[in-house]
């Protein structure tokens, strides 16, 4: 037994130990990374203060806009000198972020159409809504109408929470107009927390994965993965992701009767993290895991990585998580940094280079089972890490307690 | 039990596995960068 393992006391253990001070290259990386996420945090803030009235101009490029003096958030579009519109912003949360919508409103209060000034989106899913006339529902409207889904107002099939989104921040514009401008009292939007099948499938599943965790069951392990696929990916398409982190700390999280998919997954996850200290959504719960599940199965391969790749790749997942909470900070967008294809694979809405991650990835873990969760994963980087800090936390105070 | 497998089939696994990482990492990398030059 060498001295490393013996607790006995002896005049060897009570000799005084020499200092040693040793370099620890992953503290000052860890340092550093921190640092500079706070710092593009504040850059990001200071960066990206809108200017409103450029946004507008962009829409109407030829008309003069002045800051209406008496309405708040709002602009006047004149031609020949003469008020002619108003245009009125306001801010409601989307899929991704806040997103700024602007009323456009006749003399006769009526609305003559609604832009959409800036958004955090994923741009294919607003892209999405133009693509099926989604704002012609609310032109040549009075200003003071109401909205309630499924009654008279649609919503945008795969663009659900950009569609509530935009309808809440044009009702919440057109009716300040309605009120502080036309003397009308339009009703308010009701904000009902709004449950689907799916929301109850996932809130079973996740049920499940806590009931397995004592039972510890293959076949039941297998099922929940492959439900997952079908729910959590297919019907609701509601991933824990990067930008759902960048989300969080830039203060734009959806509400409740916005996206409960959201809060009844993202609360099951930090609840089982906090009060059992596992984390119960890699490997049960991710439609992406099961993606890669699904491939090595049909496979049958599992190639060889190269020592390097072994040693080296796991900090990849770290470098990621760093990098995309970087871009959504500097950029204030959460879904800016968000390079996960899991989205993409469930909705096939996409853009740009993203449309070469899907296919990298896909094939990627055709050939080495599970590499995205391996080796690449933003989100599943950041659960483990409130994981680890959750249980060393947890030690630490058990420790003080002795 | 695991497979024998061959020394150039083992070398040719690696081959495809290293390339396959590295192409994937690349096109993250690639769209963070196209990310952030975009919304700036």
């Amino acid at each position: 037994m060498s001295c490393k393992d013996c607790s006995t006391p002896c005049a060897s253990r009570q000799a005084p130990q020499p200092l040693h001070w040793r370099l620890d290259i992953g503290k000052i990386f860890r340092l550093l990374a921190v640092i500079s996420l706070v710092a593009a945090y504040f850059v990001g803030q200071s960066l990206n203060q809108p200017s409103w009235i450029e946004n507008i101009q962009a829409v109407y490029p030829k008309a003069d806009i002045t800051p209406s003096d008496h309405l708040d958030n709002t602009w006047e579009i004149h031609k020949d000198g003469e008020p002619v519109l108003l245009m009125s912003i306001a801010t409601e949360n989307g899929y991704g972020g806040p997103m700024t919508v602007g009323t456009v409103i006749t003399q006769d209060g009526m609305v003559k159409a609604v832009k959409i000034l800036a958004h955090s989106d994923t741009p294919a899913y607003i892209q999405r809504l133009s693509n099926n006339f989604f704002y012609r529902q609310f032109e040549n409207q009075p200003v003071d109408r109401s909205f309630e889904a499924g009654k008279n107002f649609d919503v945008i099939s795969g663009a659900t929470i950009s569609s509530n989104g935009i309808m809440k921040a044009h009702a919440a514009a057109a009716h300040y107009i309605a009120r502080a401008e036309f003397g009308k009292h339009p009703v308010e939007l009701k904000d009902d927390i709004r449950l689907s099948t799916s929301h109850y499938i996932m809130a079973a599943l996740i049920l499940l994965v806590l009931i397995n965790i004592r039972l510890k069951n293959t076949t039941l392990k297998v099922a929940v993965i492959l439900a997952s696929l079908a729910v959590i990916g297919f019907m609701a398409n509601q991933m824990i992701n990067v930008a759902n982190f960048s989300a969080l700390f830039l203060g734009f999280l959806p509400t409740l009767a916005g996206n409960p998919g959201f809060w009844l997954l993202g609360g099951a996850v930090f609840a089982g993290i906090i009060v059992l200290g596992r984390n119960i959504y890699c490997g049960n719960l991710c439609p992406f895991y099961a993606v890669q599940f699904v491939l090595s199965k049909i496979s049958g391969l599992n190639l060889p990585l190269h020592p390097l790749i072994k040693r080296y790749a796991a900090n990849l997942s770290k470098i990621g998580l760093w990098a995309g909470l970087m871009v959504g900070f500097l950029t204030t967008t959460p879904t800016a940094g968000s390079y996960e294809p899991f989205s993409m694979i469930f909705s096939l809405q996409g853009e740009g280079i993203q449309w070469y991650i899907m296919p990298a990835v896909v094939l990627a873990c055709f050939f080495v089972p599970n590499l995205f969760c391996r080796f690449l994963c933003p989100a599943g980087e950041a659960l483990t890490r409130i994981t680890v800090a959750r249980n060393t936390l947890v030690h630490a105070i058990k420790g003080a307690r002795k | 039990m695991a497979k024998q497998v061959s020394g150039s089939m083992k070398r040719t696994g690696i081959i495809i596995s290293s390339v396959l990482m590295v192409v994937a990492t690349a096109s993250i990398t690639a769209f963070l960068i196209d990310s952030l030059t975009r919304h700036l």
